[in-house]
C-alpha cells in the first residue's frame, strides 16, 4: 500500500515539473531572437609625402620705369611684360615630388591667394598670384601616384613694381600648398 | 414501431418552428495583422582610408549630431579625406509599440588584410547610436514606434599596428535582436 502511495506521489511531482516546463516554453516563445551578420572595411594607405625639388625661382630682372609682370608657367618658360628687362640666369618653376599610394588620385590645393616676397634688408615687397600646375594634371588639381610616386610643376605671375618700389636685392616668401588623397 | 417513429416525427418540426423564429444578428470578426519581426538592411561599417604610421594608433566611428564621424586617438593623426566612412546602419522592422534589444560583440573582431591574412586589426568597443547621434544603452529595451520600423548605427574603435601594412582589411560581426 505505502508503495502504491509512494507511486502516486511520485507521478504528481513529474506532472508538476511538466506543467512548469510548458509555462517556461511559453514564456520563451514571446522572444524572438534574430542575428545579422555586419561587415567593417577600412584601408591602409602610406603616408602622403610631398617634397620640394625646385624652388619657384622668377631669376634675375630689372624692374626699369614702369615695372610690369613676369611669367613662369609650369613648363619652365619665362617671359614678361611692362618694362620688366629679364636678366640671364637661373629660374625654374617649383616642382615636387610626391609619394604615397600607389595609383591613389591626390588632389592639389594652390594658394588662393597673394603670396608675398619681402627683401630682407629694405623691407620691400612684391606680390605672386595666378598659381597654374603643370606636368599633365588637370585643372581641377588632381594627379594620380602611378606607381606611387608623381612629380608636379607649379608655376605663377610675379608682380613688379617700380625701380624705387622693388630696388636690388633677393625677395623671398614662403606659401602653402595642400595635397591630400581624394 | 409505431410510437417511436411519431415522436422522431416531432421532433423535426420542433427543430423548423426554432429556425423559422430566429432572430438575425450582426456579429464583429475581428483580426490584426501585425508585421513580422526581423531584421532588414545593413550598410557597412567603413572606417575609410587609414595611414600607415611607424607608431601605431586607433580610430573611431562615431557620431557627432546625425553626422558620421572620423577621430582619431592622437591629434597628429593626419586625415585622409575619403568620403566613404560610415558608420554601419541596421534596419528593423517589428510588431508596432513592441520592443526589442540588442545584442553586439563583447570580444574584439579581427579585420583580415584581404589580400594577405597575416596582417589583422582589432575591432572593439562597439558602440549603438540612435539616427540623431544619441547613444543607445543596449542593456535597455528600445521601442519601435507606429511605423513599425526602426534603425540604428553601429560605430566601433579600429586600432592600427606600428607600420600597418597596406592593404584593404575586412571582417564580419554579429548584431543579436531579440523582440519581446
Amino acid at each position: 500500500m505505502s508503495d502504491n502511495l509512494r507511486v502516486m506521489r511520485s507521478g504528481k511531482i513529474g506532472l508538476t515539473v511538466i506543467v512548469l516546463a510548458v509555462i517556461n516554453l511559453t514564456t520563451g516563445g514571446l522572444y524572438a531572437q534574430s542575428s545579422v551578420e555586419a561587415t567593417a572595411i577600412a584601408e591602409v594607405v602610406d603616408v602622403l609625402k610631398a617634397s620640394e625639388v625646385h624652388s619657384l625661382n622668377f631669376g634675375k630682372f630689372t624692374p626699369e620705369e614702369q615695372g610690369g609682370e613676369i611669367i613662369i608657367t609650369p613648363d619652365g618658360v619665362r617671359r614678361s611684360n611692362g618694362t620688366v628687362s629679364l636678366s640671364g640666369g637661373i629660374f625654374n618653376p617649383a616642382s615636387f615630388q610626391l609619394f604615397g599610394q600607389p595609383d591613389a588620385p591626390v588632389s592639389i590645393l594652390l594658394p588662393q591667394s597673394t603670396v608675398v616676397l619681402t627683401n630682407s634688408i629694405t623691407g620691400k615687397q612684391m606680390e605672386v598670384y595666378d598659381w597654374t600646375i603643370g606636368g599633365g594634371i588637370s585643372l581641377m588639381g588632381t594627379v594620380v601616384l602611378t606607381k606611387g610616386s608623381a612629380i608636379m610643376n607649379i608655376g605663377a605671375t610675379l608682380k613688379v613694381g617700380t625701380i624705387s618700389d622693388n630696388p636690388v636685392g633677393q625677395y623671398s616668401g614662403s606659401y602653402i600648398i595642400i595635397f591630400s588623397y581624394n | 414501431m409505431k410510437v417511436f417513429k411519431f415522436f422522431a416525427i416531432t421532433l423535426a418540426f420542433t427543430a423548423v418552428t426554432a429556425i423559422a423564429t430566429a432572430q438575425t444578428k450582426e456579429i464583429t470578426s475581428k483580426a490584426e495583422v501585425i508585421a513580422v519581426s526581423q531584421i532588414g538592411d545593413v550598410t557597412d561599417m567603413d572606417f575609410g582610408k587609414l595611414y600607415s604610421l611607424a607608431t601605431g594608433y586607433s580610430v573611431t566611428l562615431e557620431m557627432d549630431g546625425a553626422i558620421d564621424k572620423r577621430t582619431s586617438s592622437t591629434l597628429d593623426v593626419p586625415t585622409v579625406s575619403d568620403a566613404t566612412i560610415q558608420l554601419a546602419t541596421v534596419n528593423i522592422q517589428g510588431e508596432a509599440s513592441s520592443t526589442y534589444t540588442i545584442g553586439v560583440p563583447v570580444a574584439a573582431v579581427t579585420l583580415t588584410d584581404i589580400a594577405n591574412s597575416a596582417n589583422t586589426m582589432s575591432l572593439t568597443d562597439i558602440e549603438i547610436y540612435d539616427m540623431t547621434g544619441n547613444v543607445i544603452n543596449i542593456a535597455n529595451p528600445r521601442a519601435i514606434g507606429l511605423t513599425s520600423k526602426d534603425k540604428f548605427k553601429v560605430g566601433g574603435t579600429l586600432t592600427l599596428g606600428d607600420a600597418q601594412p597596406v592593404g584593404v582589411y575586412e571582417g564580419t560581426f554579429d548584431i543579436t535582436i531579440t523582440f519581446e
